[in-house]
């Protein structure tokens, strides 16, 4: 899809077929089979019969990164398992989306003042679309969740350019331009074997440096 | 001759059981579903739920006791004191953090903060997860030099 | 096809086109083609969501609700282009040819069989004289795409599927093969269309339900190892989910999964149709003198039903448990039951 986005100016058709596509996007978000602590059990209830993901047609929960679009980080996600989080989304074939469900998941939540071993938030190192506070959220905290994703979907532009910027974009450019530099850094210290919380803050605090460098060019 | 025996019985007991179990979900297809209807019938949660904060600004006291209870530091409050007059300035709950452990509520002098009911607070950003309680307010100069924010 | 050809040339007559006679032969096969694909499709689509749907009712839930109109009616379509946009991964280990090759190969294997499908008898692409014969050796291509896929993908969980993929069709292709025997036996024909024809008159002429029952037990056997040939549950090891990822698929996004999907669903129909074209008297009714499409039609969409059943009861055997029954248990019954039909018919 990469090739053709954006390379057309709106126009009827175009909006048309953009429905069409998001809509088939957006009642297809088959999540991955992959839960990393408590909130999994969470999510797990969400699938099962009282809640019932498949009612919005993202109840078919596949087992491989390559054919699922959703990835429901579902738990603390610990500095040993951040890196196989980031190559699970990396696998993933685009488009694909991200809800973190949970506390922990958002800012590290129980652990956010003394867990030396758990990652201050997966938005650090893969971009997420839509947060679900909570710990752990009831499933229909997540079906909240995934409802705003199926919004936020249903309005991106694909074929056509979107008309004007959606009101919250600034804020997206930002948090993704920060993940990106927290993603550098994590990948240099990859090398020596994990990411270590001074590495993440100083990285954090590097790109919000060069943000309000670029906020004020602006 | 027992082996053989075992033989026709495992047979035989491979094709029942499976008969039963398809008989058990036979009966569930013909019943009723369980599911909730959520986005169309929203839920009631039960009295003692522990969902998102309900604060009443009008009678909190400002005395911080409720940020120094809570185990990961999530509540952050601003006052303004003026002799008896006290102006929340700022009451921001942190949900990047908060477990929903219900420990601020407890020593609250005023019992003005409460676990409330609600749940749906999905945000498509971070800073959306840090809810505001106080309503937002214009300070004077002399209100900004007294007001006092702080975690603990 | 005969059929078609021989009809097709005053059909375009009166449509005023002129067509060499050489190519209208031509035209019937494309015709008949493009007709078996958009079927073989259709009903793929319309099974996925019959299967999701009653998935979620042999759970006590729902299954799709509000994807297009009150039952999910849309929810295939909107798998079907969501699939159809996804970015299409090669992985950069592959064997790139044969890793595009292999979803093409699986479901030519389930087109070709459809070729002697005998719906009704008119309504056949070719009426074949050695017709079940045809179906089982084209079937067999199906497992070919199954192992390129498992080799191509350059992963251990894909070709640890294939492998087991492998084990699974060669224990369960003889039983599949022998279970037809009785009712070849029973026929004298290989042709589809005449085995269907010498049921016809009734239910109790119906070949499962023939005394002492040889075709009865032959029956049971042919669904199950048709199951286990299809990799469905509960004999689905070459995919299971939770030990291999997702097996031999595992690599596959978007499109060239759903080559696969399809292939599985269109899989389930063939050999449901094949079932109830071998034991369950085809396109003839219950009651002597009726017949039609329907009726065959009605008994495959009852198979298919077993089959989504059976998917959602069982629980995946393990794999020397599957190739235990396949070589102990039906290989032998099987083997009984051809013994003793012959002797029947010698007799
Ligand atoms: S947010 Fe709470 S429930 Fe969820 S993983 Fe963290 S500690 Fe567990
Ligand atoms: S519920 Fe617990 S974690 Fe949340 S604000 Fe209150 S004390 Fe803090
Ligand atoms: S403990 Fe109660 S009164 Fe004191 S600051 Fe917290 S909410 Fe206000």
């Amino acid at each position: 899809m990469g090739v053709l986005e954006y390379k057309f100016e709106e126009n009827i058709i175009l909006t048309k077929v953009d429905w069409l596509l998001n809509w088939a996007r957006k009642s297809s978000l088959w999540p991955m089979t992959f839960g990393l602590a408590c909130c999994a059990i969470e999510m797990m209830a969400t699938g099962a019969s009282r809640f019932d993901l498949d009612r919005f047609g993202a109840g078919a929960f596949r087992a491989t990164p390559r054919q699922s679009d959703l990835m429901i980080v579902a738990g603390t996600v610990t500095l040993k398992m951040a890196p196989c989080v980031r190559r699970l989304y990396d696998q993933m074939p685009e488009p694909r989306y991200v809800i973190a469900m949970g506390a922990c998941t958002i800012g590290g939540g129980p652990y956010a003042l003394h867990g030396y071993h758990v990652l201050k938030g997966v938005d650090l190192i893969v971009p997420v679309d839509v947060y679900v506070p909570g710990c752990p959220p009831r499933p229909e905290a997540l079906i909240d969740g995934l409802r705003k994703l199926q919004e936020k979907v249903q309005k991106q532009g694909l074929l056509a350019r979107p008309a004007k910027p959606a009101a919250n974009a600034g804020d997206h450019v930002l948090e993704y331009s920060r993940m990106d530099g927290v993603r550098r850094k994590w990948e240099e210290t990859q090398k020596h074997g994990g990411l270590t919380p001074q590495d993440e803050e100083a990285a954090v605090e590097e790109q919000k440096k060069k943000d309000k460098e670029a906020v004020a060019k602006v | 001759m027992t082996a053989v025996r075992t033989y026709f019985s495992d047979v035989f007991m491979g094709l029942w059981t499976a008969l039963v179990g398809m008989s058990i979900t036979l009966r569930y297809l013909f019943s009723k579903p369980v599911t909730e209807m959520y986005p169309d019938v929203k839920p009631r949660t039960p009295t003692r739920y522990r969902g998102i904060h309900v604060f009443e600004e009008e009678k909190c006291i400002g005395c911080y006791v409720c940020a120094k209870a809570c185990p990961v530091d999530c509540i952050e409050i601003g006052v303004v004191r003026k002799g008896k007059e006290i102006k929340i300035t700022k009451f921001d709950i942190d949900y990047q953090k908060c477990m929903f452990c219900d420990l601020c509520c407890e020593p609250c002098p005023a019992h003005c903060i409460h676990m409330g009911p609600e749940f749906e607070k999905a945000s498509f950003t971070r800073k959306g997860t840090i809810l505001q309680f106080a309503t937002p307010k214009t300070l004077t100069e002399e209100e900004k030099k007294v007001e006092k924010v702080a975690r603990k | 096809m005969s059929e078609l050809a021989a009809v097709l040339p005053g059909v375009l007559e009166k449509a005023g086109w002129s067509v060499p006679g050489g190519l209208v032969p031509v035209l019937a096969m494309f015709i008949c083609a493009s007709i078996v694909a958009a079927a073989m499709g259709l009903s793929a689509a319309v099974l996925v969501w019959a299967e999701r749907k009653l998935a979620g009712h042999f759970q006590c839930r729902l299954g799709p609700v509000y994807v297009g109109g009150k039952f999910g009616w849309l929810q295939s379509i909107a798998d079907g282009i969501k699939l159809l946009l996804k970015e299409d991964i090669i992985p950069a280990d592959a064997d790139r040819p044969l890793f595009r090759l292999a979803p093409y190969l699986v479901v030519l294997g389930v087109f070709l069989a459809f070729i002697a499908f005998p719906v009704s008898e008119k309504l056949m692409v070719a009426d074949l004289n050695i017709g079940i014969f045809f179906i089982l050796a084209v079937l067999t291509l199906e497992v070919f795409g199954v192992i390129l896929a498992g080799w191509a993908s350059n992963n251990k969980w894909a070709l640890l599927g294939a492998m087991r993929a492998a084990a699974q069709m060669v224990s369960y292709e003889i039983p599949m093969g022998l279970a037809i025997l009785p009712v070849v036996v029973e026929a004298q024909s290989l042709s589809l269309k005449s085995i269907v024809a010498a049921q016809s008159g009734g239910m109790l002429r119906w070949y499962v339900f023939q005394p002492p029952f040889f075709m009865g037990v032959s029956f049971l056997i042919f669904f199950l190892a048709g199951l286990a040939s299809l990799k469905r549950a509960p004999f689905d090891l070459p995919e299971a989910e939770s030990e291999l990822t997702a097996g031999f698929h595992t690599e596959y996004s978007g499109m060239r999964f759903s080559f696969f999907f399809m292939a599985e669903y269109a899989g389930m129909i063939l050999v449901s149709g094949l079932a109830a074209a071998l034991y369950l008297g085809g396109w003839h009714g219950i009651l002597p003198g009726q017949s039609g499409a329907m009726w065959f039609l009605l008994k495959t969409a009852f198979l298919v039903f077993v089959m989504i059943w059976l998917r959602w009861t069982l629980p995946r055997l393990r794999i020397d448990q599957v190739v235990y029954v396949g070589w102990k248990v039906l290989t032998p019954f099987v083997l009984a039951c051809v013994l003793g039909q012959a002797l029947m018919a010698y007799k």
